[in-house]
């Protein structure tokens, strides 16, 4: 999988979960631009180029982050406040996929300028259709900015 | 005039005779001058009359003659007129008449002792004149005063406020005063010479004669009869009234005259009647009432006052109420008696010692009453100890009670939030385990359906309708926690789809039941669809489990007004339970069953309660032990008229 070839960060502590988010992905033939982190420490690691990570550059930055809220360590909202608090990352879709249909948390996401949230259907096939969905909006119908726009160096 | 008895009063009509001016009484100058002149000139006609008539020297005049002139001056003039005409009459006969004539010696013993007779007779003629005279202008100055006092007398007993009569000894009216006239409503000329008898009630009247004549032996001249107990007169209107009475009686010309004065006291009575009404008024109060003498003691002292500081009426009249009572005030006695002479009232909180020596505090009201006897303040305390206490103690109860509802309001808002963590926890963790359930089925019936029977593939369907169900059921029971802070989603449901849904799902979870379900046509209310489904999947399955023992299980579900509102009910043929237990049908974890025969949480009938009430409804139950069961409820809303129930426009589907 290279830098450049990365379509999706999918940020899932929940293996099963993981699984299945990854199973509906693979439907839709976008698996195999996956990056997956299993926490919010590493997700952030990942996204800010840091850590087992600090090979990696600004320049190329996931195309759509898929971001569960409850994550041990560093949880979703954080992760959330910090890439769109920073302006290295603020550009980057997130888009929020949880369990949680809590008025809070929804408020919170779109306060902190979460570009969708989605709760996980129950039933599988409408979560299918949902990544499904995603998937074909955020990687084929919408204009990512230009590569390196938004490196600090420039 | 008490003591005149001896005046006949009824002659008392003024008859005045004033013949003689008051110039020309017997006495008066006048008259003396008149008899001076008479002396002179009837003398001298006398003796003019005697030389020019009968005349002649040697014959022996007749001195008696000039007796006449002498009786004439001294009865019109008195002594003086008198001896001046005897005087005269001596001198003149000496002189014209006795010999030697025209000298004032006299011869002969004859002549001598006649000229002598004459003047010693007139001599006591003028005396005796006087004294008559004297008499007469006495007894003429007597009659006057007589007179005079009779009108005088007229006067007042005309112008008595007090009726007075008087009475002979046959009880015959002989007086009648325009008071009494006014009094009894008849005049006096009616009145006099008729019985007094007419004039007192019937009742009365022997006893009232009887009275009279014991009086009259007595040698008590005065008396009063109100004292003798209540007297009473009789007017000619035939009403009765009031007397208060005193009695004289006096001797006139050997006879008893009996005089009565009279005082309506009707309205004395009224007015009596009246100020003891209205103390007896101030009496019922509970406030103290009393009056004091601004410059003096107690006069007033109520019963309420007794109650209040424990002395009786009769220890604190005349004593000064400051004293007394130890009186203390913010302004001090002095202020407010200040204020009392300033403005004629104050009022103000007020401190007195009670007779066992307590302290009470109350609210004083005085008014200063102004009255020819005196300045009088009335002085109204109303007890105002035990209202402060308990104002006190309410103020620190509520103290109390406004400390435990912040306590209880921390509580509450800790327990909201462990409440809320709960909520987001069941939310999000509860939701993940059926994803995940239900992705795997999916997966598994898609990708090894060619692996697994078809009782697998259908048992994977109903593993997958179950987890659509709970998540579901996760849903309504978060709204329920919900419930009580938030507002119902209301809008318009047709019951029959909801009953049909819960008894699908009924239906696959016991496919080996033998039911006969009886759903009549149900209205459309206006209710939250998903705590309704709660309802009847609540209901229903209750209906369900307890008909378990029965072949076949019958179950209805229907419409009835069984007191008067539209209620749905849900029966049972089932195990049913005992009524004396019905009380706690609907509390939460109760059960009247024991778990191994049926089971359960004992939430379901406390949630279905929760819901329905939340609606402004109703619901209870109707059961015999083994007989079945009914649940009944209703959906009105708490503000108006009912229903809940629109029309049937659905009906079953």
């Amino acid at each position: 999988m290279t830098q450049e070839a990365l379509q999706i960060l999918l940020i899932e502590d929940n293996p099963k979960d993981l699984k299945l988010t990854l199973h509906a992905l693979q439907e839709e033939n976008l698996g195999n631009s996956i990056h997956v982190a299993r926490d919010g420490e590493e997700a952030l690691d990942f996204l800010f180029c840091r850590g087992q990570f600090a090979s990696r550059s600004f320049d190329h930055p996931p195309r759509l982050v898929l971001l569960d809220l409850k994550l041990p360590n560093v949880d979703g909202l954080e992760v959330l406040a910090t890439v769109k608090g920073d302006p290295r990352t603020q550009a980057i879709p997130v888009v929020v996929l949880t369990s949680s249909r809590e008025e809070s948390d929804l408020v919170e996401s779109y306060k902190l300028g979460v570009n969708a949230y989605i709760q996980k259907p129950v039933d599988f096939d409408a979560f299918r259709r949902a990544v499904k969905h995603l998937g074909l909006f955020w990687l084929v119908v919408n204009e990512a900015p230009p590569p390196g726009s938004f490196h600090p160096g420039k | 005039m008490h003591d005149s008895g001896e005046n006949q009063l009824p002659s008392l009509r003024p008859k005045r005779d004033d013949t003689i001016p008051s110039g020309w009484g017997v006495g008066s100058p006048n008259r003396v001058r008149l008899g001076y002149a008479i002396a002179v000139i009837v003398t001298g006609a006398f003796l003019g009359a005697h030389l020019w008539l009968w005349f002649q020297p040697g014959l022996t005049p007749a001195l008696i003659l000039f007796l006449l002139p002498i009786i004439l001056s001294a009865y019109v003039g008195g002594l003086g007129p008198g001896l001046l005409s005897t005087g005269l009459a001596a001198l003149g006969t000496n002189y014209f008449l006795l010999p030697p004539y025209h000298s004032f010696s006299i011869q002969g013993r004859l002549h001598s002792l006649q000229w002598l007779g004459l003047i010693v007779l007139g001599c006591v003629v003028s005396i005796l004149c006087e004294g008559f005279q004297r008499e007469i202008a006495e007894r003429h100055r007597i009659h006057e005063e007589l007179r005079d006092s009779e009108v005088r007398l007229g006067a007042i007993l005309g112008s008595a406020m007090d009726g007075i009569i008087s009475v002979d000894e046959d009880q015959r009216i002989t007086f009648f005063n325009p008071a009494a006239e006014k009094m009894f409503g008849i005049p006096a000329s009616g009145a006099i010479g008729q019985s007094l008898d007419r004039y007192i009630p019937e009742r009365f009247r022997s006893t009232h004669a009887e009275h009279a004549r014991a009086f009259g032996r007595t040698h008590v001249t005065r008396r009063s009869m109100g004292k003798l107990g209540a007297v009473y007169g009789l007017r000619l209107s035939g009403e009765e009234f009031p007397l208060e009475a005193s009695i004289a009686h006096s001797e006139v010309g050997g006879k008893k005259l009996y005089t009565v004065i009279l005082r309506d006291i009707t309205e004395r009575l009224r007015a009596e009647a009246a100020v003891k009404h209205q103390a007896e008024l101030l009496d019922q109060t509970y406030d103290a009432i009393f009056a004091w003498e601004l410059a003096g003691g107690i006069t007033f002292w109520s019963r309420g006052a007794e109650g209040l500081y424990g002395y009786p009426r009769a220890e604190v009249l005349g004593k000064s109420s400051h004293e007394l009572l130890q009186t203390r005030t913010p302004v001090g006695v002095e202020g407010f008696l200040q204020a009392l002479q300033q403005n004629g009232r104050w009022e103000g909180e007020i401190q007195h010692r009670t007779r066992d020596g307590r302290w009470i505090t109350g609210d004083s009201r005085m008014v200063l009453i102004s009255r020819p006897e005196g300045v009088l303040v009335l002085e109204i305390v109303r007890d105002v100890t035990e209202r402060q206490r308990a104002e006190a103690e309410l103020n620190q109860l509520n103290a109390e009670l406004e400390q435990r509802v912040l306590n209880r309001t921390a509580q509450l808002e800790s327990a909201n939030k462990e409440l809320e963590a709960f909520t987001y926890s069941v939310s999000h963790d509860l939701r993940a385990p059926l994803r995940h359930i239900d992705g795997f089925s999916k997966l598994l019936s898609e990708e090894h359906h060619t692996e697994l029977s078809p009782e697998a593939m259908e048992y994977v369907g109903i593993i997958r309708d179950s987890v659509r169900n709970m998540g579901m059921l996760i849903d309504d029971l978060l709204n329920l926690g919900r419930v009580g802070r938030k507002q119902l989603s209301i809008e318009v449901t047709g019951l029959n789809s909801l009953v049909d849904e819960v008894i699908g799902d009924l239906k696959r979870s016991n496919p080996d039941r033998a039911i006969e379900w009886r759903v009549e046509t149900l209205p459309f209310v206006e209710c939250d669809a998903g705590l309704m489904r709660q309802v009847f999947a609540n209901l229903l399955s209750n209906a369900v489990k307890f008909t378990r023992p029965r072949k076949p299980a019958v179950i209805e579900v229907g419409v009835a007004c069984p007191d008067g509102t539209r209620a749905v009910y849900v029966r049972d043929n089932g195990v049913g339970f005992s009524m004396k237990y019905v009380n706690k049908l609907f509390g939460v974890f109760q059960r009247l069953h024991r778990s191994e025969d049926f089971e359960g949480t004992g939430v379901g009938l406390a949630t279905v309660q929760r819901i329905v009430h939340k609606h402004g409804g109703r619901v209870w139950a109707e059961a015999a032990l083994d007989q079945g069961a009914t649940f009944y409820f209703t959906l009105e809303p708490p503000d108006g008229p009912p229903p809940e129930i629109r029309a049937d426009i659905g009906g079953k589907p």
